[in-house]
């Protein structure tokens, strides 16, 4: 208690920055869930305020309109994206960082040099690839060039973590008769949770908002997935906010539930990067 | 330590072979054709390509509109670099040196717009620069300030601005992380000997936390430049690059012309421009880092 009368200059400027910059933070994501409580003529009139009946007929709407089939699209894409990935990138990585064969340079040079290429550099050809294979307007259409796009990163996360991985545990194995593919499955990966889970859960949260290529390769309104659903909210229900706020917050809740309980990952994850 | 024989050669490429695969289909085998294929004229419809040579190229030169978006992308970067880059910095500095209580709960706070999709932030600022029910003009209106003339997105730089803080809002958690982690590589014994001869928090953050941070805000840097040539949700759905194409970036001008024209051959040509432009800087800020490195 006796801190509070020590505070130094310093420190009070400091609690005042961090404080403003929360406020920041958290004032339009507020504003965000106010809004989306209110009916319009309440929004025109002082967007900033509590709303005085709480209105979760917007959140029906917002579902009925087709939320719900976007929503449903999303999860089925970011699954099927996330396990494809990560299943793929664990296996390029423990080759990469445990197994000396000969193209292993290729490989890797490979993969991280298309990791830079940006997906806007490529949407014709992309396109027209997705249209002569039939899988335009699909989910799986978008799966497979999710995954190409997320195999890169997991690769860095998870080649990070097998290059300290210790041989001695493989080793071992090794005198106990394992071959390669035994001691990759049922030692290292057991071993490895934590990494796996951090790749999975930054391909989650980047799949899961992808906009880009999903309204690139969809024109069909049932398979969109949320972001794309979302952008078209703008155009057809255009003054209607109330709704429009209650289908983005239904957007991010799920995202927001998986940070809050997974924070710990995601961050030793992204901290690992400087490596 | 790598094992290194016959078997692990056969499982290494056993195990490298659905990468391959995958990356070579979806993302190298496009960027081929982006190559290629600029050097035709097609569209969505047509029945063939036709060969134009590097006459696309040479209308690319006098494009003025791409041009505007090129420019565009830079200042993105610009001023991606310098606010998301000072505010991380800062507010990693703050929550790991400064006042270690408030650490956890802030990160949280600072880090949680990045699990909000590019298209939902894009929704939620949109509302906020709304003229006629936006909360910014609410509060201009409140302290008595007048709104730009054209209202907060329409017209060039006060766009670009606007959809720049819409995108720092969301990505500087995203450096803070980075940067506490590059601050917490820093021995605590510089800093105590600092304190021995009388150096204050900030003097210390400059002189110590500051350079030994180098190498990480460099990658920070890199990180943020790519990232601002491959902007395109935001714009996409704040402004869809108008007003007369005067916010358009690279990415949405590409988009422009291979759908909205049908032009895509010419589209392509813009592909090449942007993967070379974004090769180029990327080498740059390498070379730069090497540089500082030594």
């Amino acid at each position: 208690m006796s801190n509070l009368n020590k505070l130094k200059p310093n420190q009070l400027m400091a609690y005042l920055f961090i404080v403003i910059y929360c406020m920041i933070i958290l004032v339009p994501t507020f504003w965000l869930l106010m809004t989306s409580l209110k009916n319009n003529s309440e929004i025109f009139v002082d967007p900033m305020a509590f709303p005085k009946a709480v209105l979760l007929s917007n959140y029906m709407k917002a579902w009925d309109s087709g939320i719900k089939d976007y929503f449903l699209n999303s999860m089925l894409v970011t699954v099927g994206t996330t396990c494809l990935t990560v299943s793929i990138a664990t296996g390029v990585s423990y080759a990469l960082a445990k197994l000396n064969f000969k193209i292993n340079k290729i490989v890797y040079i490979f993969i991280i040099v298309l990791y830079a290429v940006p997906p806007q550099g490529l949407l014709v050809p992309l396109y027209n690839l997705m249209t002569t294979l039939h899988l335009s307007n699909s989910s799986w259409g978008l799966i497979f060039p999710y995954t190409a796009g997320g195999i890169p990163f997991a690769t860095i996360i998870l080649y990070s973590f097998f290059i300290d991985f210790p041989h001695e545990v493989e080793d071992s194995a090794k005198i106990d008769g394992a071959n390669n593919f035994q001691i990759l499955f049922r030692i290292v990966i057991p071993l490895s949770r934590p990494a796996i889970m951090t790749a999975c859960i930054i391909q989650v949260i980047a799949t899961w908002n992808e906009f880009f290529l999903a309204s690139l390769l969809l024109s069909d309104k049932s398979q969109f997935t949320l972001p794309l659903g979302l952008s078209t909210f703008k155009g057809e229900h255009m003054s209607e906010w109330g709704p429009m706020m209650a289908s983005v917050f239904i957007s991010v809740i799920p995202l927001l539930i998986l940070y809050l309980l997974t924070q710990k990952y995601i961050v030793n994850g992204l901290g690992g990067m400087g490596k | 330590m790598k094992t290194s024989n016959k078997s692990s050669c056969i499982a290494g490429i056993i195990l490298s072979l659905p990468a391959i695969v995958i990356m070579g289909t979806f993302t190298f085998y496009p960027l081929l054709r982006t190559i290629t294929d600029s050097l035709f004229k097609f569209s969505l419809i047509s029945k063939g390509m036709q060969w134009v040579g590097l006459n696309n190229y040479i209308e690319l030169f006098q494009d003025k509109i791409f041009y505007t978006s090129l420019l565009n992308n830079l200042m993105v970067a610009t001023l991606s670099i310098i606010i998301q880059l000072s505010l991380g910095t800062i507010l990693a500095a703050i929550t790991s040196r400064g006042l270690r209580k408030t650490s956890a709960l802030a990160r949280t706070i600072v880090f949680m717009p990045i699990v909000f999709s590019s298209v939902a932030i894009a929704l939620l600022w949109g509302l906020i620069y709304d003229m006629n029910v936006g909360q910014l003009i609410n509060i201009f209106d409140s302290l008595g300030l007048n709104a730009p003339e054209c209202g907060f997105l329409g017209s060039r730089y006060v766009a670009m601005v606007c959809i720049i803080t819409a995108g720092c809002w969301q990505r500087v958690g995203f450096m803070m992380i980075i940067m506490i982690a590059a601050m917490a590589g820093i021995t605590e014994d510089l800093y105590e000997a600092s304190t021995l001869d009388g150096a204050g928090p900030i003097r210390q953050f400059f002189s110590i936390t500051l350079p030994n941070c180098k190498n990480v805000l460099m990658l920070c840097a890199l990180i943020t430049v790519i990232g601002a040539f491959k902007c395109y949700d935001l714009i996409r759905v704040l402004t869809d690059g108008g007003p007369s194409h005067q916010t358009e970036v690279v990415g949405t001008y590409i988009i422009y012309n291979a759908f909205n024209l049908s032009r895509m051959g010419y589209a392509d040509c813009i592909s090449v421009a942007l993967l070379v432009i974004a090769g180029l800087v990327g080498v740059l800020q390498l070379f730069i880092n090497k540089r500082n490195a030594r």
